[in-house]
């Protein structure tokens, strides 16, 4: 919708995903589709950046005589989500200081009288 | 257009990179394709687009992690500056006298060089002190026969005015002559700094272009 999502918060949904256990492709891509607006090939390159910096890794599980590939998050991955969930935090607070409807400019500085 | 279109027109998209980018991506669409069900694969092909986006974007991925990864030192880059050393080392029998003897060429022409700069100058100075030894003669032969003295006198002025211009143009001819040197000098210098630099730009498209076109994703380890 409004905001155009940008591809470290792609990350850190996805490992989000991956922190409540192991899934494959088809099923992660569903599951950020719920909530948030993300084309269906956005997904891959953000699997295969984990994955490369090893944040994930994936094995293949027989399934109806064909492969499915699951990712599993690392112990590199979930130190990642942590560091994401602070920042996103803060992120939210500094915009908060802005669009929050209670607000508590303390934070922002700048007010004029 | 069907799956199989689709997975063939990703295929040649993404043909330039690494077999194992290939490989990855072409796997993942298709266990995509099936998690989702022959009944929904109209559905699917139309969520997807263009199979030339979604080669976009894998190739745009890449391309950030190749370029990411170029900032680190890579293994292949310690390697062939080591290569550079032993190359060094081994070629030092023959590379070291050469080069030895080819600075002595060059020390012996600048020094021939000064050589004759240095006696053209001694030829000068000789004349003038010629010159003004016959004007010392001129006047101490005024009182003995004056045409003999105003003979003298008139050899040595001349020659003392026709020294002093050659004095004047040999030192303008070394000024310049050391001038174009260093200047000669520093745009070689320039030039080959430009060089390095545009040598290095080159290199690296050459390395970039290399990973995209290799066989066997071009040695990048793990």
């Amino acid at each position: 919708m409004g905001f155009k999502i940008e591809s470290g918060l792609l990350d850190a949904c996805a490992l989000a995903i991956l922190n409540g256990g192991d899934t494959y492709g088809y099923e992660i891509t569903q599951s950020m589709k719920k909530a948030i607006v993300v084309s269906e090939s956005t997904l891959y390159p953000v699997l295969r950046r984990l994955q490369k910096e090893k944040f994930c890794k994936t094995y293949d599980k027989p399934y109806q005589g064909r492969n499915r590939r699951y990712y599993s998050i690392t112990e590199e991955g979930k130190k990642k989500l942590q560091e994401y969930k602070v920042q996103w935090l803060d992120y939210k607070n500094a915009i908060d200081t802005f669009l929050d409807d209670e607000p508590k400019r303390k934070v922002g500085g700048g007010e004029d009288d | 257009m069907t799956r199989k279109e689709f997975i063939e027109k990703l295929r040649s998209e993404i043909s330039k990179l690494p077999q194992e980018e290939i490989d990855a991506a072409i796997e993942y669409y298709e266990e995509y394709f099936d998690e989702a069900g022959k009944e929904n694969e109209q559905e699917v092909l139309e969520h997807l687009g263009n199979p030339k986006k979604v080669a976009g974007q894998i190739k745009s991925e890449y391309a950030v992690r190749l370029f990411d990864e170029d900032d680190k030192p890579t293994v292949k880059k310690g390697l062939s500056a080591a290569w550079y050393v032993v190359i060094g080392i081994c070629s030092a029998p023959v590379s070291i006298p050469l080069a030895v003897a080819l600075g002595a060429l060059v020390i012996a022409i600048f020094v021939a060089l000064i050589g004759c700069v240095a006696a053209v100058f001694a030829a000068i100075i000789g004349c003038f002190v010629a010159a003004v030894a016959f004007i010392v003669f001129g006047f101490m032969a005024v009182p003995v026969a004056v045409p003999t003295a105003l003979l003298f006198l008139g050899i040595g002025i001349g020659t003392l005015g026709f020294m002093a211009a050659m004095g004047v143009l040999l030192a303008m001819g070394v000024k310049a002559g050391t001038s174009a040197m260093v200047s000669a000098a520093r745009r070689h210098n320039d030039r080959r700094r430009i060089k390095k630099m545009v040598d290095l730009n080159e290199q690296k498209k050459w390395r970039y272009k290399d990973e995209m076109t290799g066989e066997e994703g071009g040695g990048k380890d793990e």
